[in-house]
């Protein structure tokens, strides 16, 4: 991983108040009231955002993932990054490096 | 000359101030509209009111300025469009369709002015009732799917399916086995807090040449009363008149491998979002609210695939249909 990767899985992340979120019955589906485009979120991703929502930095949840789903840690941390610069890039995330209040 | 007694009493009822309710509004007007029956029971909520002005109304009140505009359709090579939608942010909707006339909808959803061609009732409200009625409900708060619905043992079944997929002919099967009308083609939902209500619509079915065929004509004169023909035989029928719990949605599919009906176990979000109605109003509160309400769909209706293949007649699906709603409540 490079150093901006890192960085990123040690940030925080919030959700802006422009995105909703709504849970379907195996997907979420996120609203960016913005742009009026909708993206769909598999099981693990939906976990994965809301984990990260609740004030866990990307690694935190890439531990506690690779533990729930007995999965390599290495992998998660992969997907859990590749999914926070998709939603970054959509403007359904606000990346920071302070933990919220 | 002073018109005969009979003329000023048709002439005075033509214009008597009536209320109606249909995709969950309450509606006020004074014209003859067929397939809005008044009101049984007098609503309380503040009502859209529809009125019939000249054209001109409408657009001095739309000019100058202009707007944005949202949708324009060719159906032809002509160059004028034949159906347009244009937006005024604080003002509203200016919708055009060649044939049925032109339309104003306030911002909120409270004004609609209708400015028809010369033509009966019936014809012209085919535009009415078929989006100028649903674009208002939306904008006041209503969620709209492509969809036909009735109501069955107490609660209501709702038919999702494209145009020509065979949701008006299963409609009119399901009434003439002792289902009750609530609307075709166009379905307005709303969370009341305790269910998910699916409202009434216009008591007007369009009932294609091949599915009258196929009606028995002792059956014809049951579903309603004929209003005129237009490619398509348009029948006033009694519709319910207030909202019914959504208890089932039925898909209609075309291209399932079997016939019959199934579960759909985890509804694909893009299936229900993508039966929505009316795409052109994106506002936040529109898309926070049809977000929403797909969402409490798919967790609390059962949904299932009704597949139309070759040799099953829309009376046969409608009898396996109210079988199958029969079973879900036992």
């Amino acid at each position: 991983m490079t150093p901006s990767d890192d960085t990123l899985l040690q940030a925080y992340i919030s959700v802006p108040e422009h995105v909703v979120r709504r849970r379907f019955a195996e997907e979420a589906v996120a609203l960016n009231l913005e742009s009026g485009q909708y993206h769909g979120l598999n099981p693990i991703a939906a976990a994965m955002l809301d984990a990260l929502e609740a004030g866990a930095t990307g690694d935190e949840v890439a531990r506690q993932l690779a533990d729930e789903y007995e999965q390599p840690e290495d992998r998660v941390r992969t997907d859990l990054l590749a999914l926070v610069q998709a939603l970054a890039d959509r403007g359904l995330v606000e990346v920071d490096d302070t933990r919220p209040d | 000359m002073t018109p005969a007694p009979t003329e000023r009493t048709q002439a005075a009822r033509e214009h008597e101030p009536w209320r109606s309710r249909a995709f969950g509004i309450e509606i006020e007007g004074s014209f003859p509209a067929p397939g809005l029956p008044p009101a049984r029971v007098a609503g309380t909520a503040r009502p859209t009111r529809l009125a019939v002005v000249p054209g001109h109304d409408i657009d001095r009140r739309w000019l100058p300025g202009g707007g944005q505009r949202l949708l324009a359709e060719h159906f032809d090579d002509s160059p004028q469009p034949a159906r347009t939608i244009d937006h005024r942010a604080g003002v509203g909707y200016r919708l055009f369709a060649r044939n049925f006339g032109l339309a104003f909808v306030s911002e909120d959803g409270d004004e609609v002015l209708c400015a028809p061609p010369e033509d009966e009732p019936w014809s012209w409200q085919r535009f009415l009732v078929g989006r100028i009625l649903p674009w208002a409900a939306l904008l006041r708060g209503r969620e709209l799917f492509h969809a036909s619905a009735v109501t069955v043992g107490g609660g209501s079944l709702a038919v999702i399916g494209p145009t020509g997929a065979g949701k008006t002919s299963l409609a009119a099967q399901l009434v003439l086995r002792g289902a009750g009308f609530l609307t075709d083609d166009v379905l307005a939902l709303e969370h009341d807090g305790t269910a998910i209500q699916a409202h009434p619509g216009a008591g007007i079915v369009s009932v294609r040449d091949g599915e009258r065929a196929a009606i028995a004509a002792k059956d014809w004169t049951r579903l309603g009363s004929e209003l005129g023909y237009s490619g398509k035989s348009y029948i006033e029928l009694t519709r319910e008149d207030g909202p019914a719990p959504l208890r089932a949605i039925y898909f209609l599919s075309r291209t399932a491998r079997s016939p019959g009906i199934t579960a759909v176990e985890a509804p694909d979000p893009r299936l229900l979002l993508g039966s929505t109605f009316i795409e052109s109003v994106q506002t936040p509160a529109r898309l926070r609210n049809q977000l929403s309400l797909c969402a409490d769909l798919a967790q609390a209706v059962p949904m299932f695939t009704a597949s139309v293949t070759a040799g099953l007649t829309a009376a046969d699906l409608a009898q396996r249909m109210l079988t199958h709603m029969e079973a879900l409540d036992t």
